[in-house]
């Protein structure tokens, strides 16, 4: 029943199209890391990083569904669908807080046709190919029908299993806050200069005030704004885990899958480095980068985010290396080896998906690592400039009045609960998440 | 029915409780072992032979319900046991001593990180702990042994309570114990018997092994010493042989045909291969889809099989000259299992009765049953 | 891993296996080394000089620095030097308060050690019964309060963990008091001629010197950073027994111990904790980690006084000499604990001898 598929002239248009479009905006995402935003935007708050690597990561997905639908496979199609996902509703927030014109006409245009594609794959088949409504149609169900009952079976197991709702709902609602921060906490009118991330101060006073309705959090010492703090701290602790998450799996996973396909003596030297690097204890191997970064002349808070990304990456190296190692080993890629499939073929089909699963869990997991990291290099005062939004500061800076007053020694309670609440709910949501995900996606765990 | 009978599984059902639905693994299953008889249970994988062992020691794992019916076990008073109703405490003392099981997989079978004298001891102990006691007592008495009077009154205090608080107490403290290394050294010697009668070469050797540095014959053979170390009355084989190879195969079930004749046992042996069935069997049940669908003697079954499904197994056992045959179609699934005869969609005789209702077990000649359509009506 | 090994040595006893365990790991001690010393590098010469200073504003100081530690020498040169400096002259640097590291490093040494050798045996015993625990009662009320205590203990930042104790049981209760030990004891400790200092471990001697008001003191002062400590690096191991404990309990010999007719109890204790308890062991390497982590963290917090505390401050400080010394330090101690954990298990596990 197997025929070979003809590919239609739509096909290639499309995936000619989306290839496009993810080169221009990886290009215009470089340009503005590099040069500044030359577009003009809604928001004066414009974070020109965090755009530029959204616009970057919207790039990099684009090349990904490309890639789909050039070879109809990429990833395993939940995968894809979830990038599909996660494509449209950033194309759909995004302009509405950003405002940025050129990404709005990238929305109108590319989500007609993604949409078009992937929800009525028949219609376009049936456009650009020549079957029969009901062919097509019958064909397409077949298909999708073993990954649906998987896909309602992992539904099943995300219902039965409350934790993995409640911590994707946290990150969600972490991640409201952090794209409506201009919104819930305006920096115009208070603001020092330029950097929205810059908290403002009312006043000099060193003592810190509870919550009134001016400052709904309270103040610190030095009358910064905690409610400010704390909100745009959303913002700051998304920048800091997803950058050095990227960079770290960036790093890790090259590494990694170097060392397990070269193998030989490329192998033994970078798994000797990592296991260098994994024979210091985090936190204290960052903190001698961060020394050492410092002095040389790099700004405090991009010190820092290197620092843990140089400590971060070999773990990912070494879980990616142990598990091509173990898959190779297996049986079906021998089976698959005989019938003969290409590398390639056997890379993306079976290495790839069997291979991602544990990678997907240890980087949520470590993202809370890393918060945790940056958190407490703030409390030791190796992390953001003094006044920025960064909890772990706000939590240092607490210190001297954690024993309020000989009267009332909870007086100040403000001062180090909110934000610390505001931490701990943080890295909770993304452990929960990490931890929901393990037990649902590790196929060992899967079937109880 | 003249001899006498040692288990009666009357009206057996078990189901599983899984996310795809409720499997129905066995239904209705009525099965008796005569005492000193050794019972071959055939069938193809996921027909319920291995559950309906499972069940006979109450060990059917969660999601598994045993959902109805009765199991009788005969016990050496004469007095019938139904094995379901029993509290656990009391099932402890059955399984292991009045009925064992041995497995498929021997390495899996025993614990890493235990010598084999250990695993077999923990056997020994459990059950035959005041036999013991009382052993090492009188031989003090005849004077082959001496005992300290602290020891002694140790021992006495063992054989009447086991978990008496001075007696765990004392086991502990390093001065104490020696009643203790006595009482080890007689269950050393029932280990060393015991490795010696499964004919295993340097048993006080082995007995120190761990199960990883065994070979497979090996294994399965401290396994098979750890079942029968408590002299059993039933052994339930659940597919010993299929893991290892011929050769071992053979070794190992000679082995068990002289411990039956030595040891005097019932053997239940659950298997697919109707070659052992032919080699060691006296009675045959087979089974199909959660049913035992024909009993009879083993001359009987191979001479004259009745049911339609036992004859394809026989015509699918390969001879030469002649090609390969196979039954055509799949074992239904139990979750929804099909009305009527569960073999009814792959056999060639089926009717049209056969789709609408159940049969139910006949006689269709002396001591042979079947279950079929094809000969109902036939005297009960 | 050096394949020619496995062939050669086929039948491994403990022994070998020791020894093959302490060859391989000098590798790794010399790596971190080598990486310290390449970080150390990125800096220019005159910030390096000016850790073997007291006085870096002194004319000349620098000059002969630079002269004695070869610090203008070619990089492999360098390397030597360096290591000569630390492992035969003991030679880490001095520090912003112009005192030798080493020397601040071995007087601040007792308390973390104090913190951790009250806070080890808590971790473990906490971390495996728990799991254990959990495991054999999966989904029932002790199975979910553990894992609700895990994720709780693997979210908390230590520090704030650490503040809000100190709110409550200090400002708030006045029972357990931050920093090491109250200002009487340490008098008592400093001053009197009767107190003899056998480990300078304050809870130890106090029993020894037979005064117990101090050894009181010292736990009081202990209970909260133990605390910190306890449920964040339990946690962790809270959860790997309690999923090694799952697995063991599905394994093959299970069943085989019920059909001996063993009761649940014996089943749990006797056969699967046992197997269960194996890969525990393997992650007590990465807890010594967290210590460590913790220590630094912990210390600073609760003002103790320890080795971690004072890393901490220098780093603030962007005092570069004790930074260095301590990251040395920790991997030393770290590759060392490894090493043990690697000698333990395969003590435990008599699969893993034949390598």
């Amino acid at each position: 029943m197997k025929m070979q598929r003809e590919r239609p002239l739509g096909l290639t248009f499309l995936t000619v199209l989306e290839a496009v479009i993810s080169i221009m905006e990886l290009n215009i995402g470089i340009l503005m890391l590099v040069l500044g935003n030359p577009l003009p935007t809604v928001f004066p708050s414009l974070d020109v990083g965090f755009i530029s690597t959204v616009t970057i990561a919207l790039g990099i997905l684009d090349l990904i569904i490309a890639y789909y639908l050039w070879t109809g496979q990429a990833f395993g199609w939940m995968v894809s669908v979830a990038f599909l996902a996660i494509d449209v509703i950033a194309r759909i927030t995004l302009p509405l807080v950003y405002g940025t014109a050129w990404i709005v006409f990238a929305v109108c245009l590319e989500l007609d046709i993604i949409i078009l594609y992937h929800l009525t794959k028949p219609s376009i088949t049936l456009f650009f190919g020549g079957e029969t409504v009901r062919e097509v149609f019958e064909r397409f169900r077949i298909e999708m029908e073993p990954r649906m009952k998987e896909l309602r079976f992992t539904m099943k197991l995300v219902r039965k299993s409350p934790l993995s709702i409640v911590g994707a709902a946290m990150i969600l609602f972490f991640a409201i806050i952090a794209l409506a921060a201009p919104i819930l906490a305006p920096p115009g009118d208070i603001s020092q200069g330029g950097n929205p991330y810059m908290m403002p101060k009312d006043g000099i006073l060193l003592v810190p005030k509870p919550p009134s309705p001016k400052h709904p959090f309270g103040t610190m010492e030095g009358q910064y704004d905690i409610y400010y703090g704390c909100i745009w701290g959303v913002r700051t602790a998304f920048r800091i885990g997803l950058y050095v998450e990227a960079g770290g799996l960036a790093i890790g996973l090259i590494i990694g899958i170097l060392a397990a396909y070269y193998g030989g003596w490329i192998d033994e030297i970078l798994m000797r480095f990592t296991d260098v690097i994994l024979a210091f204890p985090g936190l204290i191997l960052c903190m001698a980068f961060v020394v050492i970064l410092i002095p040389m002349g790099m700004a405090r808070l991009d010190a820092v985010m290197l620092a843990i990304v140089l400590v971060g990456w070999p773990s990912y190296s070494r879980v990616i290396r142990g598990e091509i190692l173990r898959i190779k080993n297996e049986d079906y890629v021998e089976a698959a080896k005989s019938v003969g499939c290409s590398d390639l073929r056997i890379i993306v089909n079976h290495i790839l998906p069997n291979s991602i699963y544990p990678i997907l869990i240890m980087s949520t997991l470590s993202i809370g690592t890393t918060i945790l990291f940056a958190a407490a290099l703030s409390f030791l005062g190796l992390g953001a400039d003094p006044g920025t939004a960064d909890w772990g500061w706000i939590i240092a800076l607490s210190r001297n009045w954690i024993y309020g007053s000989p009267a009332n020694p909870y007086a100040n309670w403000y001062t180090f609960m909110i934000p610390g609440v505001f931490v701990s709910m943080f890295v909770l949501g993304w452990n929960l998440l990490g931890d929901a995900l393990r037990d649902i996606l590790d196929p060992t765990l899967r079937r109880k | 029915m003249t001899e006498k009978l040692l288990v009666y599984i009357k009206d057996l059902d078990l189901r599983f409780y899984t996310y795809e639905g409720i499997v129905e693994a066995l239904d209705k299953v009525r099965l008796y072992i005569k005492d000193g008889e050794t019972l071959g249970v055939v069938g193809e994988t996921g027909c319920g032979k291995s559950m309906t062992g499972l069940s006979e020691l109450r060990l059917v794992p969660p999601p598994g319900r045993i959902e109805g019916g009765k199991i009788f076990l005969r016990k050496e008073d004469g007095k019938w046991l139904d094995v379901l109703r029993q509290k656990e405490a009391y099932l402890r003392t059955v399984r292991g001593k009045e009925i064992s099981m041995i497995f498929q997989d021997p390495k899996s079978a025993l614990n890493p990180v235990y010598t084999v004298r250990h695993q077999i001891a923990e056997a020994i102990l459990h059950h035959r702990l005041k036999e013991l006691c009382g052993k090492i007592l009188e031989d003090c008495r005849t004077g082959k042994v001496t005992l300290s009077n602290f020891e002694k009154s140790m021992l006495e205090r063992m054989l009447k309570n086991p978990k008496a608080l001075s007696v765990r107490f004392a086991s502990k403290i390093p001065f104490l114990r020696s009643f203790k290394r006595k009482l080890d050294d007689e269950v050393k010697k029932e280990v060393i018997r015991m490795l010696k009668d499964m004919r295993i070469p340097d048993p006080e050797r082995v007995a120190e092994m761990y199960p990883h540095e065994l070979s497979g014959g090996m294994a399965q053979r401290v396994v098979i010493a750890i079942a029968l170390s408590c002299n059993p009355r039933l052994l339930i084989a659940d597919e010993p042989t299929t893991n290892l190879d011929v050769t071992i195969q053979l070794q190992i079930l000679t082995l068990i045909k002289e411990l039956k004749k030595k040891y005097g046992m019932t053997i239940q042996y659950i298997t697919h291969d109707m070659g052992i069935i032919a080699e060691m069997c006296d009675r045959v049940a087979v089974m199909y889809g959660g049913n035992i669908v024909e009993v009879a003697d083993v001359i009987e079954i191979f001479k004259n099989p009745l049911h339609p499904y036992t004859k394809a197994l026989l015509e699918c056992i390969p001879r030469p000259g002649c090609g390969f045959k196979s039954i055509e179609g799949v074992v239904p699934s139990l979750i929804n299992p099909p009305t009527g005869c569960r073999f009814n969609d792959r056999c060639s005789y089926a009717m049209d009765i056969c789709v609408k209702q159940k049969p139910d077990l006949t006689k269709a000649n002396e001591n042979h049953h079947v279950l079929c359509h094809l000969y109902a009506g036939e005297s009960k | 891993m050096f394949k020619i090994n496995l062939l050669m040595l086929t039948d491994m006893g403990l022994k070998t296996y020791i020894l093959r365990r302490f060859i391989l790991a000098i590798p790794v001690l010399l790596g971190s080394a080598i990486l310290v010393f390449a970080v150390v590098q990125f800096l220019p010469m005159g910030m390096r000089a000016s850790m073997y200073v007291t006085d870096k504003h002194k004319p000349g100081m620098i000059e002969l620095a630079i002269k004695e530690h070869g610090l203008d020498q070619p990089v492999y040169v360098q390397f030597f030097y360096w290591l000569a400096d630390i492992i035969v002259r003991q030679d880490f640097g001095y520090d912003r308060n112009a005192e030798p590291v080493l020397s601040a490093i071995l007087s601040r040494l007792p308390a973390t050690f104090e913190i951790v050798m009250w806070a080890s045996p808590l971790i473990i015993f906490v971390g495996l019964s728990l799991g254990v625990l959990s495991g054999a009662n999966k989904d029932k009320l002790v199975d979910h309060g553990s894992r609700v205590l895990a994720i709780m203990g693997t979210s908390l930042p230590s520090f704030f963990f650490g503040i809000v104790l100190l709110s409550i049981f200090f400002a708030g209760l006045r029972w357990f008091p931050p920093q090491r030990i109250g200002q009487e004891a340490s008098m008592y400790i400093h001053l009197s001629t009767t107190w003899v200092s056998y480990t300078k471990l304050y809870t130890i001697d106090s029993l020894l010197n037979g005064e117990y008001w101090i050894f009181i003191d010292a736990i009081r002062h202990l209970v909260l950073p133990v605390t910190v400590l306890t449920l964040l690096n339990s946690a962790l191991l809270v959860r790997v027994t309690r999923s090694s404990m799952l697995e063991a309990l599905g394994k093959g010999y299970i069943t085989a111990a019920r059909a001996k007719g063993l009761s649940e109890k014996e089943v749990v204790n006797k056969h699967a904790r046992r197997n269960a308890l194996i890969p525990a062991v393997t992650i007590s390497g990465l807890l010594v980690a967290g210590l460590l982590t913790g220590v630094t963290i912990t210390e600073t917090v609760f003002n103790f006084g320890g080795i971690g505390q004072y890393a901490a401050e220098s780093a603030r400080a962007i005092d570069i000499a004790p930074v260095i010394a301590y990251t040395l330090l920790s991997a030393v101690v770290f590759v060392i604990s490894n090493l043990i954990v690697d000698i333990l298990y395969a003590w435990i596990d008599p699969r893993i001898r034949l390598g």
